[in-house]
């Protein structure tokens, strides 16, 4: 915990700092009203405050207070695999069309997650996945056809 | 008079409609991504060929039932189906971990059923007198008003205040993002088309709540489901009831004022009403874990904003949230104008639409109740097979919103921040409050400014200020106060 | 597995009222070949989208293979106006344009939009600016109100910086040579709450925005910035007649990407300007406030050089361009 705390503070701080130095760059005020640069300096020296409190309250944190954080375990790979597989599927999905590629992405995650039998997986989720195209695509109106195939 | 009206909605094609509008409604609310605004906009062509009354009843209903849906996903997958049910994610998705969501959903049922039965009897009673209300309220007012919710940061930052504040004001930055609304210049934009009109809300808002607990859940994909959903009661016990009985009717006081004030919609009132339940609540502690009040004030807020805000809208053609504003639309188009002049020229119509809006809350205690069952069979697939879903959901929702595929990669990155600020401990709602609430304070804020050129007493010069300067003091200072008190008594 | 296979089917009896929908016609013309879509830069249920939608409606009956609306929003028009401009030049996708075509380049947040990138097919509607006041106001004449700017700063509330009801308000204050103090609100709403709450002093929005609090006795409008005397309204004087030379407006239309091969346009124009004639859509923009104001596809065009080089002028002027 303490080591996360650091890093959240660590991390706030950098990201005020950089808001503040692109912050400083925009126009003045003009006749007594705030300029666009006004209140994300504001904001983020909050956040730089916030950030060196948490810092010395986690300074002054007691060890016995001091759970670990799980980010190497297995289960937590998993995770990572899970958002490496999607940031793939948001990619090529404008590319190859929504039908074919959740389809895709859905039978490979059912079937990862629930070991059923393939068939079932493919079922499970070509139908799913025209439930969705069909309710957002015809009853409400959001496009849904882009991509080479459907 | 009377009789008019009562024939003109207990009629049964009338009747018909508004129930259908409010199941459309509890249908759209209840999908991540669409929200209120989108169903009732979505639903508004069907009323052009309609008579003046079933077409507006027909709207009224989704926007009810809209507001109301959003609770069930936020309850059930922690996904907040409409901004409104930002608020009810906090407590209600505990009690679906706990097993208990069919409780949940009846708390929340019954609650924003009380929600919208308090904003009708306002609209009906004492519409005229409130609507006054609205137009006292200007930029200083509005700014006012939004730093007052933002103070509520401070009683949902779970355990640690410091994380609250980094994560609201991380809010508050996001919302600078784009075109600054008082000077026209782009901010933080790095000239990226996408982020000229802002960053979308509702992505942020699925990717925080909902993308991340779905990463969350996959952690312990391969062990069994443990929970069991009891879903055999979902009337509220005797115990919660007392909970609700105390807390809803304020809640629906709370919404039904936010939804007057114009541009403050159900999302607000939720926050608001949490947030006055909690300072009210004699362990305020216990909020955020899974408790009734946590569900019924907000539930009761964000329906108690329905009626709310269609006060100034039939008595002054001002729209009181952007639904109000296409439900102007739809009257116009009927060749009514929304106004003082609605009132004595067409008092039938607009008593109609009061009982109409009544009745319309009576089909959602209805059709919520009946149907709750059904919606928590949901919780009953396989989380190997839901949690894949969920994410073809999240997804979908995203790009719904304004069917743009940058918005989908927004949400993706928000669920991967918001999984790794779970690992941290940081509560992720301070920064959803901070991105509804950040934009109404900078640009209030600069705008009363530019009215008084520049004079900072602008910001005490109503009474209604001062209100609001005292119940932010209140809410800041008081937890202070409380304890330097107690202490006081222990030494004495 | 069993409650898995109920849910499935719940979801597909929910669904199957899509495939109601479905209508099989036979095409008899070159054009439309398969689905049009209708690009909205703005949000569904707004003054734009509605305007689309009445009359898409109204044209639907020449897509037999379905015509649809998009609203594709952001960046205050340009999300969407930038889509329809870079879309396949076959006429697949028509572009609601509007004003902002021509505003917002000269804003600097165009994001490289620009008229040129579009074949205008036909202008549908126009909305010009009036100067309202509330109705208890000492003003009774554009005159006074301006001649007593002179000496008072009012404040003048538009929908937003940059915005056609902005440049409206500068543009009446070059031409009578005085300084306003601008408030920018989001949106045409809640300005017009903001006057009715007597917190500024007059606003500069359409008429048809205004034309209900007129009705009621709240406000009353002093004069329009229109070329000539809108027909609803004859009462009401122009700027011009009152010897303030400016007239600005907004206006919507209809364009395709400047690509599109010409019999494809005109099949696309005349298809328009039939729905712009049926009943329903008349009525529809009387009911609305809207003033059907048609410029076909030339003076269409000419019209998007004029409104170019006029806004050019001003917003540089304002000095409203940003970086």
């Amino acid at each position: 915990m303490k080591k996360a705390n650091f890093i959240v503070s660590g991390v706030f701080a950098a990201f005020a700092i950089f808001i503040i130095a692109i912050s400083m760059g925009y126009p003045p005020s003009n006749h007594g009203v705030p300029g666009p640069g006004m209140f994300p300096i504001l904001i983020a020296s909050l956040i730089l405050i916030s950030a060196l409190v948490l810092a010395i309250q986690t300074l002054r944190m007691p060890k016995s207070k001091d759970t670990a954080i799980d980010l190497k375990s297995k289960n937590v790979l998993n995770v990572y695999i899970t958002m490496a597989g999607l940031i793939v599927y948001i990619v090529l999905m404008p590319m190859i069309g929504f039908i074919v590629a959740t389809s895709i992405m859905l039978v490979l995650y059912i079937k990862w997650f629930s070991k059923r039998p393939w068939w079932k997986c493919i079922l499970i989720s070509v139908v799913f996945t025209i439930a969705i195209f069909l309710l957002f695509g015809s009853v409400l109106n959001v496009p849904m056809r882009f991509g080479l195939l459907i | 008079m009377l009789l008019e009206v009562l024939n003109s909605v207990f009629s049964f094609q009338i009747l018909l409609f508004i129930v259908l509008g409010v199941f459309t409604g509890i249908c759209i609310g209840a999908l991540p991504g669409l929200t209120a605004t989108m169903g009732v906009a979505l639903v508004l062509p069907l009323t052009f060929g309609m008579e003046a009354i079933p077409g507006i009843l027909l709207l009224i209903g989704v926007y009810v039932g809209a507001i109301y849906g959003g609770s069930i996903s936020a309850i059930l997958l922690r996904t907040p189906g409409t901004p409104a049910a930002a608020a009810t994610v906090l407590d209600g998705f505990e009690f679906s971990k706990r097993g208990e969501s069919g409780r949940a959903l009846g708390i929340s049922t019954v609650s924003s059923f009380i929600g919208g039965v308090v904003s009708v009897l306002a609209l009906w009673l004492i519409s005229p007198q409130l609507a006054k209300l609205a137009l006292r309220f200007s930029a200083p007012e509005f700014f006012l008003l939004a730093v007052f919710g933002l103070s509520i940061i401070a009683s949902i930052s779970g355990n640690s205040l410091a994380k609250g504040v980094l994560c609201g004001a991380l809010g508050i930055t996001l919302s600078f993002i784009g075109i600054d609304s008082i000077t026209g210049y782009p901010r933080f934009t790095f000239n990226n088309i996408n982020l000229l009109s802002g960053m979308s809300f509702i992505p942020v808002m699925i990717g925080l709540f909902a993308m991340s607990q779905a990463f969350t859940t996959v952690e312990k994909i391969f062990t069994p489901d443990q929970v069991t959903q009891k879903i055999s009661k979902v009337w509220p016990t005797r115990s919660d009831w007392k909970v609700i009985l105390k807390h809803a009717p304020i809640s629906g006081v709370i919404g039904t004022i936010i939804g007057i004030v114009p541009g403050a919609g159900a999302e607000i009132g939720a926050f608001v009403s949490y947030g006055q339940a909690k300072r009210m609540s004699k362990h305020p502690e216990r909020f955020g874990t899974g408790i009734p009040e946590g569900i019924a004030a907000p539930e009761a807020g964000n329906n108690g904003v329905t009626g709310g805000a269609l006060i100034p809208m039939l008595t002054m053609g001002v729209p009181g949230d952007a639904v109000a504003a296409i439900l102007i639309g739809a009257l116009t188009v009927q060749g009514l104008q929304p106004g003082p002049l609605l009132f004595t020229e067409h008092t039938t119509l607009v008593y109609s639409i009061f009982l109409g809006m009544f009745v319309a809350n009576i089909a959602m205690l209805l059709l919520g109740l009946s149907s709750l069952k059904l919606f928590v069979k949901v919780l009953s697939v396989p989380k190997a097979i839901l949690t894949p879903m969920i994410f073809v959901l999240c997804v979908v929702g995203s790009y719904a919103i304004n069917t743009n595929f940058f918005d989908v990669g927004v949400m993706l990155f928000f669920g991967i921040l918001g999984y790794f600020m779970q690992k941290a401990d940081v509560s992720v709602s301070p920064a959803v409050l901070g991105l509804i609430l950040g934009p109404m304070a900078e640009s209030n804020f600069r705008r009363a400014l530019l009215m008084s050129e520049g004079s900072y007493t602008i910001f005490i010069a109503s009474p209604i200020a001062w209100v609001f300067l005292f119940l932010t003091l209140l809410t800041l200072l008081g937890p202070l106060v409380g304890d330097a008190l107690k202490k006081k008594k222990s030494t004495m | 597995m069993k409650k898995l296979l109920v849910l499935l089917v719940l979801l597909s009896l929910v669904l199957g009222s899509a495939f109601a929908q479905g209508t099989a016609e036979t095409a008899t013309v070159s054009y439309p070949t398969g689905p049009v879509s209708v690009i909205v830069p703005y949000s569904a249920g707004g003054g734009t989208d509605l305007v689309a939608r009445a009359l898409v409606d109204a044209a639907k009956g020449s897509f037999p293979k379905n015509i649809s609306v998009e609203n594709r929003t952001g960046g205050g028009g340009a999300v969407g106006m930038s889509y329809g401009a870079n879309a396949k030049p076959d006429g697949s996708v028509i572009t609601m344009i509007t004003v902002e075509l021509v505003t917002l380049p000269h804003t600097g947040t165009g994001a490289g939009l620009y008229y040129d990138q579009f074949k205008p097919i036909m202008m549908v509607n126009s909305a010009y600016s009036a100067v309202t006041v509330q109705a208890n106001s000492p003003y009774n004449t554009l005159k006074e109100f301006l001649d007593a700017a002179k000496t008072k700063t009012m404040r003048v509330g538009n929908s937003g910086v940059g915005a056609i009801w902005h440049l409206a308000a500068a543009g009446l204050g070059k031409a009578a040579n005085v300084t306003f103090n601008h408030i920018p609100f989001d949106g045409a709403a809640p300005a017009i709450t903001s006057l009715l709450g007597g917190h500024i002093d007059a606003i500069t929005v359409s008429y048809s925005e205004v034309a209900s609090q007129v009705a009621a006795g709240n406000m009353k409008v002093l004069a329009v910035l229109a070329p000539e005397r809108i027909a609803a309204t004859p009462n009401i004087p122009t700027a011009k007649e009152l010897g303030y030379d400016v007239a600005i407006g907004t206006w919507r239309g209809l364009g395709v990407p400047k690509d599109t091969p010409q019999p494809i346009v005109d099949k696309i124009t005349s298809i328009f300007t039939e729905a712009a004639k049926a009943e329903s859509f008349v009525k529809f923009m009387n009911g609305s406030n809207n003033i059907i104001d048609i410029l076909d596809s030339a003076a269409y065009g000419k019209k998007l050089a004029a409104d170019n080089e006029l806004f050019k002028a001003l917003i540089t002027e304002l000095g409203l361009k940003q970086q």
